[in-house]
């Protein structure tokens, strides 16, 4: 009796340790010999009707020497109806697996942008979760295939290089403004705020340079804004990081840290809104033909921040892009129904921005008022 | 330990009300309460929350005019064979369809997030775990309770924790809406399947030391799982706005699929969030499978105690196999709302006609 007791308890135990095993998701097992991943993938408009992919894979170095020539890539392109419908071309002729979920950036062609949106290009993302969501997204001006075919001159792996150029922690600063997909994704869904993507274009010595930022209406692009322009996007929006700004007299200035208060309402049935900057910064350089003191570069820092501020309003509300998220501050005072209409109604909104600068300090060197 | 001299503290209590939380919260709670009318969604979770403590005490109340005896056992000592009929019927249906559900939800959660290609009669493994557990009695489901929610809980608020970057409090519907359109939404009624986890425990009532008070770990585990649940439904929504949340299956993974930042060492966030979340789900199994073998032995006394596990393990694993889609999984979550609402009002009955039949003692 008592023996048979044990059997049972050791039958129980068996019993939980075999689903247990069967549960470690072993079915799923691709070996990393046997995927190709995907580091960037590219999309662009074929035709008409149809896109063109181009995706990137880092090749591992073989001891052998085989392999694609000196790269350390391989760049592969295919047509089709859909980019989903591309990419499952590309996997019919591909030896191994073809793998998107280690995708660091996505390039969609500007003309594509333009015409037929990102979303519905990029559908396929969300529903399958087969790339990763927080993947940076770009828009490229130019050949693309020529961008896909050069080697990175810095040397990183390729999809490292682009997330490296836009990484706050590397290469990236405000005016490259990282977007990631599930931002686009969020804003397509939000009829109160427009996306604000990077425009690249092709670069003679690195691999690409930032030409400025798309901004968007009816999930297609709009118009752009240039470099300059994006730090007002910056500071509004509090995504600010350490940036460097030449004043009209000659000094540079560095600006630490920013703080943007928004305050909005209704003047005349149109949108009110009122920003308000304060702006910490310390002194570069100073001009030495004309020494300024420091209130006056303070003032001259408000003053073209300011002006910078009053063409980037102009420009967006001319398309009824709120890439500012004005739109989301009024969600109390418009009905769900009303949300529609919020382009129009940022097109009338009367906007001002007043920036209040302050120099921390002045560096190592004195500087005489 | 002898399982039916075995004494709960209400810590033991609290950890299974923390793994049942854990375990129902997360696959479809946000889709629910995020399809729900009004914009305020911190009013239908606070409005489930006060009807679930609610309902635990009523609970706790008919536990306790038997203490020593279990949820079926009082009803039956109160009601008679009929009551035992009308509670312990609908409740196996209950439960059955509960477990199923569960356990089905978390398969394809983890074929869609995870493990894309491995067929779902491996990811039902959970269910013979949980059997086996579940025959163990109660003094095996509280102590892998103790260590499943050890590893489960900790886990589960760390990652609530990092979901709190890239949060846009703009992007929420006004905070201050007061309107209670909730209570017209179908989705709301079918969200209550997160609050009966004391249903879970008609088995585990005579091993309370003061069955009265059963309702305060639950009101207890309620409170303390409240940021987390409302961070499944509010990081989503602070995060991918109102619109693009409610277009997502499982905002909360979602959410967790955008969280990028450089020192993370964990890059799939959702793996190592699912894979946690499925020992809890482990456990409410087994503890639904306990109270369900428990309410068939009420209702068939003859029925041998192993045999019963097998059956009801085997039966569970069947019927989870047969559910053909997740819409499927949507619908039934809905049509067991009557049932679920029934059973947790049903103790009131009970305690109404305790106290009739007490009074008739005292006038006689």
């Amino acid at each position: 009796m008592k023996g048979r007791k044990k059997l049972m308890r050791w039958l129980a135990v068996l019993g939980m340790l075999v689903p247990l095993s069967l549960l470690q998701g072993c079915w799923d097992i691709r070996d990393i010999d046997n995927r190709m991943l995907v580091a960037v993938l590219g999309i662009a408009r074929e035709d008409d009707q149809g896109v063109k992919i181009w995706v990137r894979f880092p090749l591992p170095h073989s001891p052998l020497g085989i392999g694609n020539g000196d790269k350390d890539f391989l760049t592969a392109s295919q047509r089709g109806d859909t980019a989903s419908d591309a990419l499952d071309k590309l996997r019919a002729r591909m030896p191994k697996y073809l793998d998107l979920s280690q995708t660091r950036g996505i390039f969609v062609d500007r003309g594509l942008a333009e015409e037929k949106g990102v979303y519905d290009c990029l559908d396929f993302v969300v529903r399958d979760r087969m790339l990763p969501i927080n993947a940076i997204l770009a828009l490229i001006e130019g050949d693309m295939g020529q961008l896909f075919q050069r080697p990175n001159p810095s040397g990183e792996l390729s999809g490292v290089y682009t997330r490296l150029f836009f990484e706050n922690y590397a290469g990236g600063t405000p005016q490259k403004n990282k977007v990631a997909l599930w931002e686009v994704f969020s804003r397509h869904y939000n009829p109160l705020q427009q996306s604000l993507v990077p425009l690249l274009v092709k670069d003679e010595s690195f691999q690409f340079n930032l030409k400025g930022n798309a901004f968007f209406g009816n999930d297609k692009m709009v118009g752009w804004l240039t470099p300059e322009e994006t730090l007002i996007y910056e500071l509004v929006a509090d995504r600010m990081s350490p940036f460097e700004i030449e004043t009209a007299g000659g000094a540079n200035v560095k600006v630490e840290a920013s703080r943007a208060q928004i305050r909005t309402g209704w003047a005349s049935g149109k949108p009110d809104i009122r920003i308000r900057i304060r702006v910490t910064m310390k002194l570069m350089d100073s001009s030495h033909a004309s020494p300024m003191s420091t209130r006056t570069i303070e003032e001259e820092v408000n003053k073209l921040l300011e002006e910078r501020a009053v063409r980037v309003f102009a420009k967006t509300q001319a398309k009824g892009s709120d890439v500012f998220g004005f739109g989301n501050r009024y969600r109390s005072s418009l009905t769900a129904g009303q949300y529609k209409e919020w382009a129009d109604l940022y097109k009338r909104a009367s906007i001002t921005l007043k920036v209040e600068s302050n120099m921390r300090n002045v560096g190592l060197k004195l500087l005489r008022d | 330990m002898n399982d039916s001299k075995l004494r709960l503290s209400d810590a033991q209590y609290f950890i299974l009300q923390l793994a049942v939380f854990g375990a129902t919260s997360y696959f479809l709670y946000p889709y629910l309460i995020l399809h729900t009318d009004g914009g305020s969604y911190w009013m239908p979770i606070a409005t489930g929350l006060l009807a679930g403590i609610l309902g635990a005490r009523l609970f706790s109340g008919m536990m306790a005019q038997y203490p020593g005896l279990d949820a079926f056992a009082s009803v039956k000592r109160v009601l008679g064979w009929p009551g035992l009929l009308l509670f312990a019927l609908p409740y196996s249906w209950y439960a059955w369809r509960a477990m199923t559900m569960i356990a089905r939800a978390h398969a394809e959660i983890v074929s869609m997030t995870i493990l894309h290609t491995t067929p779902l009669w491996i990811l039902h493994c959970t269910i013979p775990i949980a059997t086996l557990l579940a025959a163990g009695g109660v003094a095996s489901i509280a102590r892998a309770a103790a260590v499943f929610v050890m590893v489960g809980i900790p886990v589960t608020v760390g990652i609530t924790l990092l979901g709190l970057s890239n949060l846009d409090f703009t992007l929420h519907e006004p905070w201050r809406a007061t309107d209670f359109s909730f209570l017209g939404s179908k989705t709301f009624y079918t969200s209550s399947f997160v609050w009966v986890g004391f249903l879970y425990l008609c088995s585990c009532g005579h091993h309370a030391r003061s069955p009265g008070k059963l309702w305060r770990p639950y009101a207890v585990a309620a409170l303390c799982f409240f940021p987390a649940l409302a961070g499944a439904i509010y990081l989503p929504v602070l995060t991918f706005g109102v619109g693009f949340a409610k277009a997502l299956t499982f905002p909360f993974l979602s959410k967790l699929d955008s969280i990028s930042h450089y020192w993370l060492v964990v890059e799939n966030l959702t793996a190592v969030f699912v894979s946690v979340v499925i020992l809890l789900v482990i456990l409410t199994l087994s503890l639904l499978l306990h109270s369900l073998v428990s309410a068939l032995r009420a209702l068939l006394p003859f029925l041998p105690s192993r045999f019963s596990y097998i059956a009801v393990g085997a039966g569970t694993y069947v019927s989870a196999q047969l559910i053909p889609s997740w819409e499927w999984i949507e619908k039934g979550i809905w049509a067991d709302t009557p049932v679920r609402i029934y059973l947790v009002l049903f103790p009131s009955v009970v305690w109404l006609w305790s106290r009739l039949a007490s009074g008739r003692r005292q006038r006689a």
